[in-house]
């Protein structure tokens, strides 16, 4: 009986495991950056990108004026000092989308999207976005894909909540 | 008549292979930028560029020709986003005259400059920026050797340097000032120079694909007259301007670069061999 027990609960902390990575990722982060002019100097935008935790495949368009950051597998982008690191590389990041999976909770009176597995929460901006997903979810702890602008909250800039994301599009699966 | 004459062969050679060496310092070949003039670009923050430069100059004089070789290393370091360090080293230099070849080989005249990209406006696909860059070129290479690998001054450098770049064009500008020290008993002129440069990208490749900008400079220089114990040299000095069609092909983190200068204009104190031309090649890394 014990034995069986001990089987029980290491599959289901297993499990637990498995689930808590799959859900908790920013699977794809999407940077416009003005100033990418030539091929040569946008490698060093790349060296500095590939530094980044979580960064697998990275895309640079100059045509577009973007750099698509793919994450490894099972692995969240570090994505909090990305507009410092573009800069660091000589370019200026101008705007910064991502792609996450979370679970959305309610925190005060804002909403956030914990990626739990990273320590990261996202302040989910006031939208009709938002508001169609709260309606969906009707607050079942039910894991999130979401695209979103992210940008940096002048309210919170110190403490765990310094990023809000602005949800343009989300799929509950 | 040639200015050389053979009572006083040696003095006027190490002096004007001298000249040479200084003449042939170039500028600063780094990136998308002129190759014979000054551009505001950077290296990435902690980023190391790379680049070993082979540079010729031809001169004629009266009776015979007379050429330059020196091979050049460079090597740039991004301490932020916008300040590099650049160390410079030429490592071999020759001199060929009809009368025969002379090369020397070992560390030259080792230059130190700093860039500050003091400003930097950047829009979809389109850098602007402005930098300072200050330099010295201390005595390191022997200048008794020949031909000599230094001059035996010590020169600061003063230059402003500006850009636009972007997906298909290039615009330079940039002056510069060497105030030159005395070295061992010649004192060689200052020297002011203004470069302009235009570039053009026939196809806007892709990040990782071969990439060629075409790019064509105007070169000006004024040089003032060098100095022995304080007295004029009257075959020295003068102002030249150059085109310079050049060109940079880029794949990644690899560039190789060239540009040819030919002699618009030359108004040379007294008498002087004139530039025929002068060309640079080189290849760079970024790590």
């Amino acid at each position: 009986m014990r034995k069986i027990l001990v089987i029980l609960i290491s599959t289901f902390i297993l499990q637990a495991g498995s689930f808590t990575t799959a859900i908790a990722q920013v699977k794809q982060v999407r940077i416009k950056v003005n100033g990418l002019a030539c091929p040569f100097c946008a490698y060093g935008l790349e060296k500095k990108l590939k530094k980044l935790d979580g960064v697998g495949k990275i895309n640079i368009s100059l045509n577009k004026g973007l750099a698509t950051l793919d994450s490894k597998a099972d692995q969240s982008i570090e994505f909090k000092n990305l507009k410092k690191i573009v800069k660091a590389a000589g370019f200026s990041a101008t705007e910064i989308a991502v792609t996450v999976r979370g679970v959305v909770r309610k925190s005060n009176d804002s909403y956030i999207l914990a990626v739990s597995h990273s320590q990261d929460e996202l302040i989910l901006e006031n939208n009709e976005k938002l508001n169609s997903l709260l309606s969906i979810l009707n607050g079942a702890p039910d894991p999130v894909s979401a695209m979103g602008i992210l940008y940096k909250s002048k309210k919170h800039k110190t403490g765990s909540h310094p990023f809000i994301l602005n949800i343009t599009w989300f799929e509950t699966k | 008549m040639n200015v050389f004459k053979k009572t006083h062969k040696r003095k006027p050679l190490l002096l004007l292979c001298a000249m040479l060496l200084l003449s042939l310092s170039p500028a600063n070949l780094f990136a998308h930028e002129p190759i014979f003039g000054l551009g505001p670009h950077v290296v990435f923050k902690g980023g190391f560029g790379i680049e070993t430069e082979y540079a010729k100059e031809l001169l004629a004089g009266v009776n015979e020709l007379e050429s330059t070789t020196s091979l050049r290393t460079e090597i740039m370091y991004g301490a932020t986003g916008n300040l590099a360090v650049t160390l410079s080293a030429p490592t071999i230099f020759g001199h060929k005259t009809g009368n025969g070849t002379e090369s020397s080989s070992g560390i030259g005249d080792i230059s130190l400059r700093t860039k500050y990209r003091f400003w930097r406006d950047d829009k979809p696909g389109i850098q602007d920026a402005a930098a300072v860059i200050i330099g010295i070129k201390l005595p390191t290479g022997d200048y008794e050797s020949t031909p000599p690998l230094g001059s035996g001054s010590t020169d600061v450098l003063f230059a402003l340097a500006a850009a636009r770049e972007s997906r298909r064009w290039y615009y330079f500008g940039n002056v510069r000032y060497r105030l030159n020290s005395k070295g061992n008993t010649i004192r060689f002129g200052n020297r002011f120079f203004a470069d302009a440069a235009f570039g053009v990208r026939p196809w806007l490749t892709e990040y990782l694909k071969p990439d060629l900008v075409v790019m064509v400079e105007l070169n000006w220089e004024a040089m003032q007259p060098n100095k022995i114990d304080n007295q004029i040299v009257a075959n020295s000095g003068g102002d030249q301007l150059f085109l310079s069609p050049g060109i940079f092909f880029t794949l990644r983190n690899w560039a190789i670069k060239g540009g040819l200068q030919i002699p618009l204009l030359q108004k040379l104190n007294g008498l002087q061999r004139e530039t025929n031309y002068r060309y640079a090649l080189a290849i760079e890394l970024h790590v």
